[in-house]
């Protein structure tokens, strides 16, 4: 288990060192930090001026490393709009997005994992019918327009909730709900497959035998078993989560490094852009490898060799 | 096959809407009432027909420029599905030609793609394009390679595994031993035997393109300004959600049901293609 979870680990390094490397690279051939930066018609001296002074002139190689010593030390340059350090202003804004995000991961929970359970039980009923077309529309439907339509029922028409903003908890319901929706519907689908597929295992056949009550079955031998492969597909949903958050964050005004990264966009900053980009690919390495660890724990059958 | 898809309800539900939004993409110039751009600021914000104070001449309404919502959205189509279409087909070359290489070989050369491919899927999608559109800029053939190279990717892992599985039978033993060389093995004894996987998964990636390529014009990222697009219409009609909701409805129906469409087709296809696979979501 341990060589499994080093192995893995170093693995999850070296990803996040081609993302450096990536990002860099694409920075780097697709267009003149200089010209971004200076606003048009500079004259040549003054971009000559300034690429000395970011030394892009070295060589590429060096110019990577102190990417990369820089990035280590905290320090990825400045916000030419915020004035102040690219990675201080990400990093400041990114406890709302894993605030969105986490709220959101539990809104997929709670709709997703009793929808599915239920699916399973009713299997062929009419329960289980509605519920797959709703889980298999929740796949289909653009998230930011959920957002807007969530807008126009409950903050417009109802006035149940805010339109927007962050602070209070009832402002993190609606974007927290279209954020899970997608995640809640792969939830359903899932759940509802495996565990109608351990439903057919002898063992559930032996526990039936036994008298065992059929809510003790599902819950307790079904369900379980069935969780392990949520886990999984559960990472990958948290990690693409994060992106989603992007939009919802747009749609909602939430003060998260989604927007920011817009708004950097549109400012032509850069720096804060690569900051976001950076943040959110280690992120998603994290989530990969704590997922790996959780479920090499909870299928302890699972071998290097799956690894390519 | 046809037989099969006409016994199937949802396969025929998700090929005839794309057929429909196929036929609106293609005969937008024609079937359109109006011209997408015409702006008629006499006439803006006119509601559907249905509700009170609409009229039939503008059947969907109209928005803040009083162009015609009926006639953006027939417009829309077009973007979405060349985009999608177009990124499908870059991600089937990519994956293709690099999972075949990467499973059909192993060793280090499969070691280097794999890790790309992991650097590659640490960006979260809406985020890499981003990224590349904010410095390229925006364009439909700069969003056609993002999209396509990232599906691309997930492809790649795709092929790489049915390759892997492949490649051990004895048939393609016996093909070596007799002399062939590797292209061929994999142009004519591997690729047939992976095809249906490949089209199933082709086919969800577009879905998923579609969503995509909205959420990005719908975030100003997408393609130029005057090219009406489902996901712009709806970023447009942000500001009137207060007041006239259904500005906001329609383009995002029209997303919905296209992505249905495909996703209804790519189902079905699972369960024709690949049973095996068929078994375990149904």
């Amino acid at each position: 288990m341990l060589t499994y979870i080093l192995h893995r680990f170093y693995q999850s390094l070296l990803v996040i060192v081609g993302v450096t490397l990536v990002t860099f690279l694409i920075l780097h051939f697709l267009g003149d930090p200089v010209q971004l930066l200076l606003p048009p018609g500079a004259s040549a001296e003054m971009m000559d001026r300034h690429r000395e002074q970011l030394g892009l002139n070295d060589p590429l190689p060096l110019q990577y490393l102190r990417m990369l010593s820089g990035l280590v030390a905290g320090d990825i340059g400045d916000s030419y709009y915020y004035k102040e350090s690219a990675l201080a202003v990400v990093l400041e804004r990114f406890p709302a997005t894993l605030e969105l995000t986490a709220a959101g991961l539990v809104m997929a929970l709670v709709l997703g994992i009793p929808a599915g359970i239920v699916s399973a039980m009713f299997h062929n009923k009419k329960t289980d019918y509605g519920i797959r077309i709703l889980a298999l529309l929740g796949q289909c439907v653009p998230i930011f327009w959920v957002g807007i339509l969530l807008i126009i029922l409950f903050a417009v028409t109802l006035h149940w909730l805010p339109t927007s903003g962050r602070g209070s908890w009832q402002q993190v319901i609606l974007p927290a709900f279209a954020l899970g929706l997608y995640p809640a519907a792969a939830i359903i689908r899932l759940l509802r497959s495996s565990m109608l597929e351990v439903l057919n295992k002898p063992y559930i056949l032996v526990a039936r035998a036994k008298g065992l009550s059929k809510r003790s079955i599902i819950l307790k031998h079904s369900l379980k078993n069935a969780l392990s492969s949520v886990v999984t597909v559960l990472g990958l949903h948290i990690a693409d989560m994060l992106g989603g958050a992007i939009v919802i964050e747009t749609v909602f005004a939430w003060p998260g490094i989604g927007r920011l990264a817009i708004q950097s966009i549109n400012n032509r900053d850069f720096t804060v852009v690569v900051g976001v980009v950076i943040l959110v690919a280690i992120c998603y390495v994290v989530i990969n490898l704590l997922v790996d660890i959780v479920y090499a724990i909870l299928n302890p059958r699972i071998k290097l060799q799956k690894e390519g | 096959m046809w037989k099969q898809l006409r016994s199937s309800g949802t396969g025929l539900l998700g090929i005839s809407i794309l057929v429909i939004v196929l036929f609106c993409a293609l005969a937008a110039d024609w079937i359109s009432p109006y011209d997408p751009l015409k702006q008629d600021l006499a006439n803006s914000l006119q509601p559907p027909f249905w509700a009170e104070g609409g009229s039939a001449q503008y059947l969907l309404g109209t928005d803040q420029l009083g162009r015609d919502i009926l006639s953006r959205i027939l417009h829309g189509s077009r973007i979405s599905l060349l985009i999608s279409v177009a990124g499908t087909v870059v991600a089937i070359v990519t994956g293709l030609l690099l999972g075949s290489v990467s499973g059909y070989f192993g060793g280090r050369i499969d070691v280097v793609i794999m890790r790309l491919a992991d650097i590659t899927m640490a960006f979260p999608f809406v985020l890499l394009a981003i990224f590349i559109v904010a410095i390229l800029g925006p364009g439909i053939l700069n969003l056609i390679l993002v999209a396509g190279v990232s599906a691309g990717v997930r492809l790649t892992r795709t092929v790489r595994g049915e390759i892997l599985f492949v490649k051990d039978q004895e048939y393609i033993e016996a093909i070596r031993s007799v002399g062939a060389k590797h292209s061929r093995i994999i142009a004519k004894h591997i690729l047939p035997n992976i095809g249906s996987a490949l089209i199933v998964i082709a086919t969800l990636e577009m879905a998923q393109l579609i969503l995509v390529e909205s959420a990005l014009s719908f975030l100003g990222l997408g393609v130029p300004a005057e090219v009406p697009t489902w996901g712009k219409m709806l970023s447009e009609s942000r500001i009137l959600i207060l007041s006239e909701p259904w500005v906001s409805i329609f383009p995002g129906v029209a997303i919905t049901i296209t992505v249905l469409g495909i996703n209804l087709l790519g189902d079905w296809l699972r369960d024709y293609l690949d049973p095996k696979l068929g078994k375990r979501t149904n």
